[in-house]
């Protein structure tokens, strides 16, 4: 009985509350029960599902719950020292307070999740050999005086990265005045910590959640359906496209990728492409289908991404939580696609500055710095372009940051950065001639095999390839162009336009599928040593998929991991499925018979179990 | 319509009342339908971890550490029963009340940075290392493992010859000694130079060096590119290989002049002329291991505090001498009869190892006490009645008062009684007291054993101050390395 007690109330890292878990669901009954007498309430709701939720957390992240509290409590006490300065007119100490607020926020963030990053850096600058040093953990040791906290290593708070940005846009909504403050604290909370999305998103942004605390619950028949829906769609996409690709193929080319050949490691890419949209949409699939249930309505985070016809789409498709946040509350406060502020600037120096570090080369960052300044120099005088520029020049710093969000390593960076570069290219591109389009395509197609040939390295093998395909397509479109042109019996029709939506959505594709490379590589590493760990992963795997290929071993591949190259064909159909598909059928399990639906709930559980416990694939060396 | 919570919460118990029902009557080893198996969960392991893998309480960074751990212990465990235990073992000396198993780790450091700074182990003892008896043996394999060459020192004249290196001295000098007979002691001067004896020359005279290799071929002691000539009290004219120089009287103590000579030389012609004193020649190389073989017949070891300090001290600092090896106690042997008698030469022993000490800080000393010796008394071979107690009390005044090591090659060689197995052996010669050559060459061998059981044990303990490789996440991948 002890034992039990303990396992339901004690925090176990090995046995996070997870909804991929009975566990979790045994919970959420339990928690809905209660609920169920508490609805009415609004108050004792609210605060009914505060404690909850960081019971949740509690289970999730132990002590980290301080933490939690900590800025849920600093927020709102400044929340409302920024709403009565703005009621007094006193502007300026409201933006102090909006300034200590996120002085706090980002503080927190960036010793719980950049410590390492930091000190690495500056041990690499100076040639010191600093140490993280946990003041937390020193200090909770100093009052406990027990050792409990271990003060060499800092772990990293699960979902501290969701909830500072959730906190951030509660002040920063108030002081541009999109909401009052929240009187009750345990209202505040609530929002702060809402279970269903505390540590995976959807980012909810204070003036999109908080109006809901107050209103009464609400919830129509079609919506039950629907959030049953969301929970079920989200464990299928979350254990089989995830789960079940990634312990069976994915993880083992990705840990070591030298042991597998070319087409595997290329392969092992594209799955990871699916898995990881799985992987993060099906949890905040199931995520808004929890909160649904109790009559909260979350924003959608996905939408279809690898339907994107170039990288801006995907940014539009992609994690939409987080790229509205960054939008509002970063790429707009830099001067948006309007100007360059001091922030501009800033970010440009800084920016430069890690690369000074990262490459330990002056030169390199002279270049970026200058490349950076000059750019927005320009705008400054060509009044004809400058829109453009600061528009590209504030989208590439919010994405550099957004690729830091992601996590502490050079490998995000990079990853922020050639999304960055894809977006700037591809309107390049979309504003340019088609003339120009393939003069300039021909001269890099040509750069870039003249370089492959004098420095045969994989990774320009690789590029060359890839180059020559973009260039051959280009060509025959280039052609078309002209055709139509010259000729009204030639015309765009149904077809040659899906031809072009299917070139497009694949090359978008595979462009992400690349950035993939270092963000896969950078991910669930310890932080100590991510940054050579992760740099060298995608090294060995562009090495790989650059050497020369054995093709017959192909078929063997594809049929020894059939169930693999199934799923991930059936999950990229599905996905690529149209929406007013998808809406179809989502609306129509929603109107099913309720006894129906309990029935597929069962079948579903049964079958996604059969994931759960199928056996692993053996182990099988292609290459030797 | 409007759906209540209360519906909800009756709709998802009865979705888990339903699984759970399931979950009563499935088989537990799932529902083979075809080849498929469809699988279910049992109540339990719904809500349990999973319990058929028994995992282990520590992480695989601690389980590491902890074998890591276990595993040095024992390492440590192994050197440390070698010198408790081991007779063949160095005794280290005490230091706060607790053996020092540090004792001889500079001289150890030294061996292993003997590359760029030569290491000279100078090696006392009475007629029992005549011949270059065991320093033949420390010299050949010290030089193996950390470089070196050269016989090391050698006197102008030498009556009796080494077994490794052919001297010829064109006449004999006038010689005095610290040792030996009164006759050959020096008026009014302790001018005897660091091996105990100087030949004075008044006239030309010219020493030849030629290995003797028939056995053992020509190896790394033959080999030397200097010839260091140590010299005092006058001015030395000095020829050697078409070269030419003068040793200037400058006052000192000792000068020490280093003949450069080709390098990899084996054969030497060296002509003196002049007025003055010859301490000795010593052929080496620049760096490496440099051994000393400096035997002092019928002494007790006894006389070093009748050389002069300055010489001793110059020529340790000079050659950087880092092990001092004192092997003496034989020659008393058949004078002591009680162990009053054998204390008191016990103190006058510490006396002279102290004054070593002295002129010689940066060298450790070993001392090496005297073989088992057998006499027939009452008609039977028997042990030194007082050599068993001799031996104790020496290492235990050594090694706790002077603060040096000590080897009892009385127990090495298996104790009491041990010397007529020798004898029988071939391993000792018939006057049960010294060794034959080939004895010789098996006590140098496990002298060097014992000196280099401790080298490991440093190396051991230095390895220690270095993180665990496979602990260290930044250790290359192994695969890498394929």
């Amino acid at each position: 009985m002890h034992n039990f007690l303990h396992h339901i109330f004690a925090f176990d890292p090995n046995s996070p509350l997870l909804f991929t878990q009975f566990y979790f669901w045994a919970f959420f009954a339990i928690v809905y029960a209660l609920f169920s007498l508490f609805h009415s309430k609004l108050l004792l709701r609210n605060a009914f599902l505060f404690f909850v939720s960081l019971f949740f957390y509690y289970k999730t992240s132990g002590l980290a719950i301080l933490i939690l509290l900590f800025v849920t409590i600093s927020d709102w006490l400044i929340g409302k020292q920024i709403y009565r300065s703005k009621t007094q007119q006193k502007n300026s100490l409201a933006k102090f307070w909006l300034i200590l607020s996120v002085c706090i926020d980002l503080g927190m963030l960036s010793f719980f999740k950049y410590a390492y990053f930091l000190t690495n850096m500056i041990n690499d600058m100076f040639g010191a050999n600093f140490e993280v040093f946990n003041i937390f953990a020193w200090a909770g040791n100093g009052f406990t005086a027990d050792g409990r906290f271990n003060v060499d290593r800092i772990v990293l708070p699960v979902g501290i990265s969701f909830y500072i940005f959730q906190v951030i846009s509660y002040t920063a909504d108030i002081y541009s005045e999109r909401i009052k403050p929240v009187k009750n604290f345990l209202d505040f909370g609530f929002y702060v910590s809402f279970f269903p999305q505390l540590v995976a998103g959807p980012i909810v942004r204070a003036s999109e959640f908080i109006p809901q605390l107050y209103k009464p619950f609400h919830l129509t028949r079609r919506r039950f359906g629907i959030a049953v829906f969301w929970i079920l769609n989200g464990l299928i996409k979350k254990i089989i496209l995830s789960d079940y690709l990634a312990v069976n193929f994915i993880d083992r080319v990705f840990e070591n990728p030298l042991l597998f050949s070319g087409f595997e490691n290329l392969s092992a890419l594209f799955l990871y492409s699916l898995q990881v949209y799985a992987d993060f949409s099906g949890y905040t699939d199931i995520a808004i289908g929890v909160a649904m249930l109790m009559g909260f309505y979350l924003p959608k985070n996905f939408n279809s991404p690898y339907k994107s016809l170039n990288p801006q789409e995907f940014w539009r498709r992609w994690h939409m939580s987080l790229s509205r946040w960054l939008k509002t509350y970063l790429y707009i406060p830099l001067g948006g696609n309007r100007n360059a502020t001091f922030g501009t600037y800033f970010w440009i120096i800084t920016f430069a500055f890690i690369a000074l570090i990262l490459t330990g080369s002056v030169v390199a960052a002279a270049i970026i710095a200058s490349v950076g300044i000059i750019v927005a120099l320009v705008g400054v005088f060509k009044k004809e372009r400058r829109k453009k520029i600061y528009a590209n020049l504030n989208s590439f710093i919010t994405m550099l940051l957004g690729g830091l969000w992601h996590g502490a390593s050079w490998n995000f960076i990079i990853w922020g950065g050639l999304n960055g570069i894809g977006m700037i290219i591809y309107k390049l591109w979309k504003d340019m001639s088609w003339h120009l389009r393939i003069f300039l395509l021909s001269l890099t197609t040509i750069a870039i095999i003249i370089i492959s040939i004098f420095f045969p390295l994989p990774v320009f093998k690789l590029f060359s390839i890839w180059i020559i395909a973009i260039w051959s397509v280009s060509i025959i479109r280039y052609i078309w162009f002209i055709l139509t042109n010259i000729t009204s019996k030639v015309k765009d029709n149904r077809f040659t336009n899906s031809l072009a939506t299917i070139w497009a959505v694949l090359q978008t594709f595979t462009f992400i599928t690349f950035t993939r490379l270092f963000f896969r590589s950078g991910s669930n590493l310890d932080p100590r040593t991510a940054n050579q760990e992760a740099w060298q992963t995608a090294q060995e795997m562009v090495n790989q998929i650059g050497s020369a290929w054995d093709l017959q071993i192909i078929p063997d591949i594809v049929a020894e991991y059939w169930q693999v190259f199934l799923l991930f064909v059936l999950g990229m159909a599905i996905h690529w499925l149209p929406e007013r598909w998808k809406r179809w059928y989502r609306l129509n399990f929603s109107y099913l018979p309720v006894w129906l639906i309990a029935i597929i709930v069962v079948i579903v559980v049964i079958f996604v179990y059969q994931f759960i416990t199928a056996d692993l694939q053996a182990f099988i060396y292609f290459q030797f | 319509m409007k759906y209540v919570p209360f519906y909800i919460t009756l709709f998802i118990f009865s979705i888990i009342g339903v699984l759970a029902a399931i979950a009563a009557v499935f088989p537990q080893d799932g529902l083979t339908i075809g080849q498929a198996t469809l699988r279910y969960p049992t109540l339990t392991q719904m809500f349990e971890q999973d319990t058929t893998l028994k995992e282990s309480p520590l992480s695989p960074e601690e389980l590491l550490a902890q074998r890591a751990t276990q595993m040095r212990i024992q390492e440590e465990q192994e050197f440390l029963d070698f010198f408790r235990s081991n007779e063949a073992r160095i005794q280290f000396p005490l230091k706060d009340g607790a053996i020092d198993y540090t004792y001889l780790d500079s001289f150890y450091y030294a061996l292993n940075h003997a590359d760029s700074n030569a290491v000279r182990v100078v090696h006392y003892g009475d007629s029992q290392i005549e011949e270059d008896r065991i320093s033949v043996v420390l010299r050949r394999n010290l030089q193996q493992k950390f470089g070196g060459m050269g016989i090391g020192i050698v006197p102008l004249y030498q009556t009796v010859q080494s077994i490794t290196e052919g001297i010829k001295t064109s006449q004999e000098p006038k010689r005095y000694m610290v040792f030996g007979s009164k006759s050959m002691r020096r008026e009014g001067s302790k001018r005897y130079g660091p091996m105990g004896q100087t030949a004075v020359i008044d006239t030309t005279i010219s020493i030849t060096f030629q290995p003797r290799s028939k056995q053992t071929g020509v190896y790394s002691a033959h080999y030397f590119n200097q010839a260091t000539l140590l010299t005092g009290g006058g001015n030395i004219n000095i020829q050697w290989k078409g070269q030419k120089g003068t040793v200037r009287n400058d006052g000192s103590a000792m000068q020490i002049t280093n003949l450069i000579v080709p390098d990899s030389t084996t054969n030497l012609t060296i002509t003196l002329s002049g007025h003055g004193d010859i301490y000795g020649i010593s052929l080496s190389g620049e760096t490496g291991v440099n051994v000393d073989n400096i035997p002092m017949r019928g002494c007790s070891g006894t006389i070093f505090s009748g050389i002069d300090s300055k010489q001793l001290s110059t020529y340790f600092s000079a050659t950087n001498t880092r092990l001092i090896i004192m092997q003496f106690g034989g020659n008393s042997m058949p004078y002591i009869k009680t162990q009053a008698q054998a204390d008191k030469y016990i103190g006058t022993l510490l006396t002279q190892v102290k004054y070593m000490q002295r002129q010689a800080p940066q060298a450790q000393i070993l001392f090496i006490g005297p073989s088992d010796m057998t006499t027939r008394l009452q008609g039977k071979m028997q042990t030194y009645p007082i050599l068993p107690y001799f031996d104790e009390a020496l290492s235990t005044a050594l090694t706790e008062q002077a603060g040096v090591a000590y080897w009892s090659l009385f127990e090495a060689m298996g104790g009491v009684g041990a010397m007529s197995t020798w004898v029988r052996s071939g391993y000792a010669a018939s006057d049960y007291i010294h060794f034959t050559r080939k004895g010789a060459y098996q006590v140098g061998e496990i002298l060097c054993d014992a000196l280099l059981t401790g080298y490991n044990y440093y190396t051991w303990r230095e390895k220690d101050k270095q993180p665990i490789e496979y602990l260290n996440p930044d250790s290359t991948n192994m695969l890498q390395e394929k």
